[in-house]
């Protein structure tokens, strides 16, 4: 078939055609197209199109094109369609007038950068923020980072916050490079949460006695890290704590008071003011931030009290965690597994106020219920997750979302012989984690089960490879391990 | 299984089509044009003279949401789409930019190249720059002098002048991979331009650092806003962190700035209210739906409409615009910074193989995860024909002319494609300049592995039989499945029948279905209907005892012509 193509004929006619261009001025000679007619009246002709002779513009074959117009059926279809379609497209014009907006304020065209946030004054990168927290309420609060604070390898950070349950917050720190080994964090910050939970202590309280109370908090002190190599580092952290708990202006029909009048807490309301020398030993084999699929997490501490508010109160709290990443059968597929214990053991005479107890908060939790749901002098807990990758934006180590099934089980103790097969509560769930750029962990959203309320969070921080960053971050460091 | 679903499915099928008939009583469902006896159109005539619309570039992530959002919903819920893609699997209504013989027509968008006309090396090789002295690149005669510079982004880039006053933006390779995009830009420009887009010179460069001479007062801009100074001493820099050092020299893809103004790229959906001449749905234009096949084939995801530009040509107020598909340096498996396996295999924010993947609790993984790069060629990344599925096939951000693709759209980009042969495949990959003999070979040979599987698939969902002429005996054809060596002729057998048919396609009484091996339909006068000026053959092709789908060819009685041909 192709040697019936002459290509100089084409060339020409290709040539002609450029030259001339097929504009609307089709005053041109009548058409020679490449007409099947013609094509059968001189079948022997070398043809150069695959449909006869190319085609030179003429008004014969050159014409206005146009949609063509639309079928009776599907035009009387679209009435409907559109009016139905009314909301959505206002749904729709309002994301796209959002989109547009910060489009236009050009916040899609900010380079990556190492730290969140909007290049500020003095060379800060400052981050609005808010959240949804269970007890908070909704925060809405700003992160400031400056790197180069006195020194290349320095950062500073502050955090302020404030929520729609007049929970306020303003801490920050600052980290101190001290080359490839040690690291020095210094921090202080305070915080009011009006509205904490409280059932009752140990293992055997009732969902039915939740109640709420007031806990003020103030703290400062550094954090000296070293790594030790071959994943293994020691943390030291003094800090002075001041922890201020008494009845919640907020929620007050569920106080605390009137829920557990015969039976209130040591040390509430009260004052709690000490100082905490925190020890402990870490290694981390995990090698990736948020998506490890080997590799090891585990941490072993003790952490003396001693009070310096005249209440003699002295205790030991010694903690031990460690977590395991196995690889399954699939690209992302890794089971993870954790164990938790924590034990407070009491030096002095004193009871200890119970908002220094062991309670589960992150990152030892039972998921299947709220966070602070039992306060006890000891807690334990064994975690398994299955997660497997559901989107990435680019590879399965990348940025994305991640799904996974867990399932914890845990208790806490007043003593050792509560420790018990029949006293572990049994919950699980499934959830999605946004693993960020970098394969950093970004949020998740997960749904918890056991014999209670089911739980939704939504949380920036994960379970797993918890680094609280504490003092720097401006975190309460009496709640975080 | 199987059965069951296609069961459910015709029965769901003709519940809807049924519903649709009734609900509307639809006369002209196939939205066909009436026959008529008049020559094909060959040229659309869109460059009449316009004033010079406005530039408009709408944000990247506008257009994503957009893309991933209010338009697949839209068009999820459009009833139109819903009922033809009931009826035939392809939700996209006719293409309006064709002519009767089911040809793209020559515009402002388009001019029929390869597969409509033979192409000889010089023309191939030559592309855009074609008897332009912009053929080797940049004018050599003096240094090429720095007009601008850029470091932002995934790779730095030049803004040069050279002799002949031509402005050329000089391209490189992100650090990590070089010589990968550069010669993938280059070699996919060919291929474009050879299929008939218009599409700028895009050439592959070399060069020493004495052929650079920075202008004075031009700056760099460095992201964020910053711009400073830009010095030889940080041309040094800039060009050292590029990587592109080859024992040769510097090699970098040179693509010459656009004759014209430009106004912004052009969308892939809806038309430019400012351009008189824009009067078709984009996503109506069968050269953009085909970006879906001449995408697949060389694994441009990257179709986004940033990847387009209007230029208004000519004098203000007396020219026109012209429509151009510009950077393809992400295509035969090239990438930025980062090789990433999704690429072609799913649109960037996917639904159902997101739901598919959290339903089954990651217990299947997806083929394209095993794809590797072909071991020792750098100058490669992720392309190969074994993971390719030509129906399969999705660029990053969903595109909505090629969501509307129809199995006529896909026959018409799979013929062109099928026209390269594996020696014009190679020749254009050589332009490339690739520094491994290997890679040369693994790409062309790709290339021709995907070529094939393309029209293997599309040659199967509409008869490949093409450029029916009228003979003696009746109406002669190729057959391009036995003519592009994909079919064998001696299992190849034609059925087909034929009746009278009016300008509307109402037929007449149909002859029985014959059988031939030949190419041609033998017809005779089967009827006394005389009223009735057309001929309509309805044809389908049996190979190796499989029988394939049917099309229908119509010819005019008086003058014998080809009036339409409905795939």
């Amino acid at each position: 078939m192709r040697n019936r193509y002459a290509i100089l004929v084409a060339m020409l006619a290709s040539v002609v055609w450029t030259m001339s261009g097929p504009t609307s001025a089709v005053a041109r000679p009548p058409a020679t197209a490449p007409d099947s007619a013609s094509v059968a009246a001189s079948a022997d002709t070398v043809t150069a199109w695959r449909w006869g002779p190319a085609p030179v513009p003429s008004v014969a074959n050159t014409r206005v094109m146009r949609d063509r117009p639309q079928s009776d059926w599907e035009a009387a279809l679209l009435g409907p369609y559109h009016l139905a379609g009314l909301p959505f497209r206002a749904l729709h014009l309002i994301g796209d007038g959002t989109i547009d907006l910060l489009d236009s304020v050009g916040i899609f065209d900010l380079p990556p950068s190492d730290y969140r946030g909007f290049p500020g004054p003095w060379g800060t990168y400052v981050m609005p923020f808010f959240a949804v927290e269970s007890l908070e309420g909704t925060k809405f609060g700003l992160n400031v980072t400056r790197p180069y604070f006195l020194g290349r390898e320095n950062i500073l950070f502050v955090t302020g916050d404030v929520s729609t349950h007049r929970s306020q917050k303003v801490g920050g720190g600052v980290l101190f490079g001290l080359g490839p080994h040690w690291d020095l964090q210094v921090g202080a910050g305070t915080e009011e949460v009006p509205a904490v939970r409280y059932y009752g202590l140990g293992h055997d309280s009732s969902e039915g006695d939740l109640s709420y109370y007031f806990r003020g908090s103030a703290w400062a002190g550094f954090e000296l890290e070293r790594n030790l190599g071959r994943g293994f580092g020691v943390v030291l952290r003094p800090y002075y704590s001041r922890l201020v708990t008494k009845e919640s202006g907020y929620r007050t029909h569920q106080s605390l008071g009137k829920v557990h009048t015969d039976l209130m807490p040591p040390g509430f309301p009260g004052e709690s003011a000490g100082w905490t020398f925190r020890f402990s030993l870490d290694r981390d084999t995990t090698g990736e931030l948020a998506r490890p699929s080997t590799g090891e997490f585990s941490t072993v501490g003790a952490s003396p009290f001693l009070a310096t508010d005249g209440s003699g109160v002295r205790f030991v709290k010694f903690h031990a965690s460690t977590e395991h990443f196995v690889p399954l059968w699939h690209t992302g597929r890794t089971l993870a597994a954790r164990g938790f214990f924590s034990r407070i053991a009491n030096m002095g005479d004193e009871p200890i106020p119970f908002s220094r107890l062991e309670t589960f908060t992150r990152p030892d939790v039972l998921r299947g219920f709220r966070d602070l749901r039992y306060y006890g002098v000891g807690s334990l807990g064994f975690t398994l997750e299955y997660r497997w990758p559901i989107w990435n934006a680019r590879n399965r180590n990348g940025p994305g979302v991640d799904a996974y099934l867990f399932s914890d089980t845990g208790q806490v103790f007043e003593k050792t012989s509560d420790i018990s097969y029949n006293n572990l509560e049994l919950t699980g769930g499934c959830g999605l984690r946004v693993l960020g750029d970098g394969g950093g962990f970004s949020a998740r959203v997960e749904l918890g089960l056991s014999d209670e309320e089911p739980v939704l969070r939504f949380k920036f921080s994960q379970t797993f490879q918890y680094r609280p960053k504490v003092l720097l971050h401006g975190k309460d460091p009496t709640r975080r391990r | 299984m199987a059965r069951i679903r296609h069961g459910a499915v015709d029965s769901i099928r003709l519940t809807a089509v049924l519903a649709a008939l009734l609900l509307a009583a639809t006369p002209g469902y196939a939205q066909h044009a009436p026959l008529d006896d008049a020559p094909p159109v060959w040229f659309a005539d869109d460059r009449l003279p316009v004033p010079v619309p406005e530039f408009a570039e709408p944000g990247l992530v506008p257009y994503a949401f957009n893309s991933f959002l209010g338009r697949p919903l839209s068009r999820f819920f459009h009833p139109g789409r819903l009922v033809r893609n009931l009826d035939d699997g392809y939700p996209g209504r006719p293409a309006a930019d064709v002519n009767c013989l089911d040809e793209v027509v020559a515009s402002s968008w388009f001019t029929p190249r390869l597969g409509m006309r033979r192409l000889d090396d010089r023309e191939l090789v030559a592309g855009p720059a074609l008897d332009s002295p912009g053929i080797d690149g940049p004018d050599r005669s003096a240094p090429w002098r720095v007009v601008g510079a850029k470091t932002a982004g995934v790779t730095p880039g030049f803004r040069i002048r050279d002799a002949r006053g031509d402005t050329w933006l000089l391209k490189f390779d992100p650090p990590e991979h070089p010589g990968m995009t550069i010669r993938s830009g280059v070699v996919t420009n060919l291929l474009f331009h050879a299929m008939g887009f218009n599409t700028p010179v895009d050439r592959l460069v070399i060069f020493d650092r004495d052929d650079l001479v920075v202008d004075e007062g031009v700056t760099m801009n460095l992201g964020r806003g910053i711009e400073i100074p830009l010095t030889e001493a940080n041309l040094d820099s800039v060009l050292t962190s590029t990587r592109s050092v080859f024992p040769d020299g510097y090699h970098a893809l040179a693509s010459r700035y656009l004759r014209g103004v430009p106004l912004g790229p052009f969308d892939d959906q809806g038309r430019r209210r400012d351009d008189p001449n824009d009067l078709i749905l984009h996503q109506n234009r069968r050269q953009l739906r085909a970006l879906k096949v001449f995408g697949a084939w060389v694994n441009h995801f990257d179709i986004k409409m940033h990847n387009s530009l209007d230029m208004y040509e000519g004098e203000p107020g007396r020219g026109h615009v012209v429509h151009y598909l510009i950077d393809f340096a992400s295509t035969l498996g090239s990438f930025g910074d980062e090789s990433v396996k999704r690429f072609g295999f799913e649109y960037g924010v996917d639904v159902l193989p997101v739901a598919g993947r959290t339903l089954t609790l990651g217990l299947f993984e997806d083929d394209w995860i095993s794809q590797e790069r072909p071991p020792g060629l750098s100058e490669v990344g992720l392309f190969d024909v074994a993971h390719f599925e030509p129906a399969a096939w999705k660029p990053d951000l969903p595109h909505s002319a090629v969501a509307d693709l129809n199995r006529a759209d896909g026959y018409w980009a799979a013929k062109i494609i099928a026209a390269f042969d594996d020696r014009q495949l190679r020749l254009l990959v050589e332009q490339g300049c690739y520094q491994d003999a290997s890679a040369v070979d693994y790409l062309a040979r790709t290339l021709a592995g995907r070529r094939d599987k393309i029209v293997a698939h599309w040659f199967d969902q509409v008869p490949p039989l093409d450029y029916f002429r009228p003979v003696d005996e009746g109406l002669a054809f190729d057959d391009l499945a036995v003519e592009y060596g994909h079919a064998d002729p001696a299992t190849s057998v034609y059925r087909y029948r034929w009746a009278r048919a009016d300008a509307n396609r109402d037929t007449g009484d149909w002859t029985d279905w014959r059988e031939t091996s030949e190419r041609v339909f033998r017809l005779d006068d089967p009827t006394s209907d005389h009223e009735r000026e057309f001929l309509t053959v309805e044809y389908r092709v049996v190979r190796d005892g499989r029988e394939g789908p049917t099309a229908k060819v119509h010819q005019a009685r008086a003058s014998g012509r080809i009036v339409g041909i409905d795939r």
